[in-house]
């Protein structure tokens, strides 16, 4: 299964992101951003399955909402995709 | 001991606020430090918690629901950051020490828009004055913490807005017991207790900010830390350091309270308690109260005063017989100048959701007794 980092630029932003995707029936986790893989470090981040992350962007898109950046986990670590 | 200091802290708690300060002191860790299970039931704490106070007090965004640890600290990160463009400050002729000390350390100008107790038009009068000659500030007490009297905020606020004046709402009396939008007020900054009206912890605050807020303290925050700046996000940039979750947990349960109950319900239940007490402190002989004749009370506070006796004397004969009310000044000095009371103060009754009228019945029929020697002429 693959997953997407929607990083988020302070906690209270990562809940807002999961109280949206809640509200739009898609799952995600609230997860730490990994030290290193974002400029701004000790973050958080919502986990999303990639088949969802089209329907994922379209509900915080409708919440007004905007992840920092977007990771894929690979075999080498993180690299950023675009929206 | 009957409990009539509502004003200084709402002693009596509901249930539920003080289970969940109890359960986060044995389950919660530290919001926005970690990843595990205690440090999430921490961070959802503190989520709630602002967004129950967005919804409750029409803030658009809960990130702009910034934690304090009273109403006294969000009031000095208002006039931190309100000073900074500008040092003309026009303030009501009700404020606390709260606003007025703060003012002061920041070098401010404090405008008094002078007024005649109890006289709203007069205070909209010298207000408008005072915004059309320029000021750079407004400061407005919504409730009195002394007299109880509820100053006309939508009218000031849509005053503010005319001539473009940041306006910082003083709610310490107020929310939980009356309806605050801070959406429709526009107002730039909203500041409150979590331990008065809101029924929380002391140690607790909440301050609504309409835009990004200059910190008054920087910190660790969890977030961007590898920058040495404060971060340039809310609620973030005005919460450095550990927050008091234990608070958090209860003060969310006290805004639950408020919700469930209604601040209009909580409103008329005290107001209505002020309104018999009023009438029944007008019997007895001595005693002059500070509420003018044929006007309905606004809140659950009141002051007056006995012939017999000062404020201080009284208020100590009443703890002797188990009624806590507060005699003085209550660090408003600016009020009592007001009304004429700067010299010794008054003494304040002040209610809760939990007072009851046998309670007041009790009250009034101790302090007849007391009067009883001072009508007698010993």
């Amino acid at each position: 299964m693959n997953t997407i980092l929607l990083v988020c630029r302070s906690i209270t932003y990562a809940k807002r992101v999961q109280r949206c995707l809640q509200g739009a029936g898609l799952r995600s986790e609230l997860v730490r951003t990994p030290v290193g893989v974002a400029s701004e470090s000790c973050g958080y981040s919502i986990r999303v399955e990639e088949r969802f992350l089209k329907k994922s962007l379209s509900a915080l898109d409708a919440c007004g909402l905007r992840p920092k950046k977007l990771l894929r986990r690979t075999v080498e670590g993180y690299e950023e995709v675009g929206a | 001991m009957i409990y009539l200091d509502n004003a200084a802290t709402t002693m009596k708690k509901p249930a539920r606020v003080i289970r969940a300060v109890e359960d986060a002191m044995h389950r919660a860790g530290n919001a926005g430090r970690g990843g595990h299970g205690a440090a999430r039931m921490a961070d959802e704490i503190l989520f709630e918690l602002r967004e129950t106070a967005a919804e409750l007090f029409g803030c658009p965004d809960p990130e702009h629901v910034v934690l304090t640890m009273n109403a006294t600290h969000g009031i000095n990160i208002a006039i931190h950051d309100m000073t900074a463009r500008g040092k003309r400050i026009v303030v009501t002729p009700y404020e606390h020490n709260a606003v007025i000390r703060p003012l002061k350390l920041h070098g401010a100008e404090i405008i008094v828009a002078e007024a005649a107790p109890f006289d709203r038009d007069c205070l909209l009068n010298a207000f408008e004055d005072h915004l059309r000659r320029g000021v750079d500030g407004a400061v407005v007490n919504h409730v009195s913490n002394v007299f109880g009297c509820r100053q006309p905020l939508e009218d000031l606020a849509a005053l503010c807005c005319r001539y473009g004046v940041p306006l910082l709402v003083d709610a310490s009396q107020s929310a939980g017991a009356e309806k605050l939008d801070m959406e429709a007020l526009d107002a730039a900054y909203l500041a409150m207790p979590g331990h008065k009206g809101l029924y929380g912890p002391q140690g607790t605050g909440l301050l609504l900010v309409r835009d990004l807020t200059r910190p008054l303290m920087a910190g660790g925050t969890g977030s961007n830390s590898v920058s040495p700046w404060m971060p340039d996000f809310l609620p973030d940039r005005l919460e450095a350091g550990t927050q008091n979750l234990p608070g958090a947990a209860g003060l969310l349960e006290g805004l639950r309270f408020v919700r469930e109950r209604g601040e209009d319900h909580i409103r008329a239940h005290e107001t209505a308690l002020i309104a018999e007490t009023i009438r029944g402190l007008r019997r007895i002989p001595g005693i002059t109260v500070h509420w003018p004749e044929g006007l309905s009370p606004e809140s659950g506070v009141l002051s007056f005063v006995s012939s017999a006796c000062s404020p201080t004397e009284l208020g100590e004969k009443l703890a002797e017989r188990g009624f806590a009310l507060r005699a003085g000044l209550h660090c408003a000095p600016l009020a009592h100048r007001t009304h004429g009371t700067l010299e010794e103060g008054t003494l304040r009754l002040s209610v809760s959701a939990f007072s009851t009228p046998g309670e007041l019945s009790l009250f009034l029929r101790t302090l007849r007794e007391l009067q009883k020697p001072a009508q007698a002429g010993l």
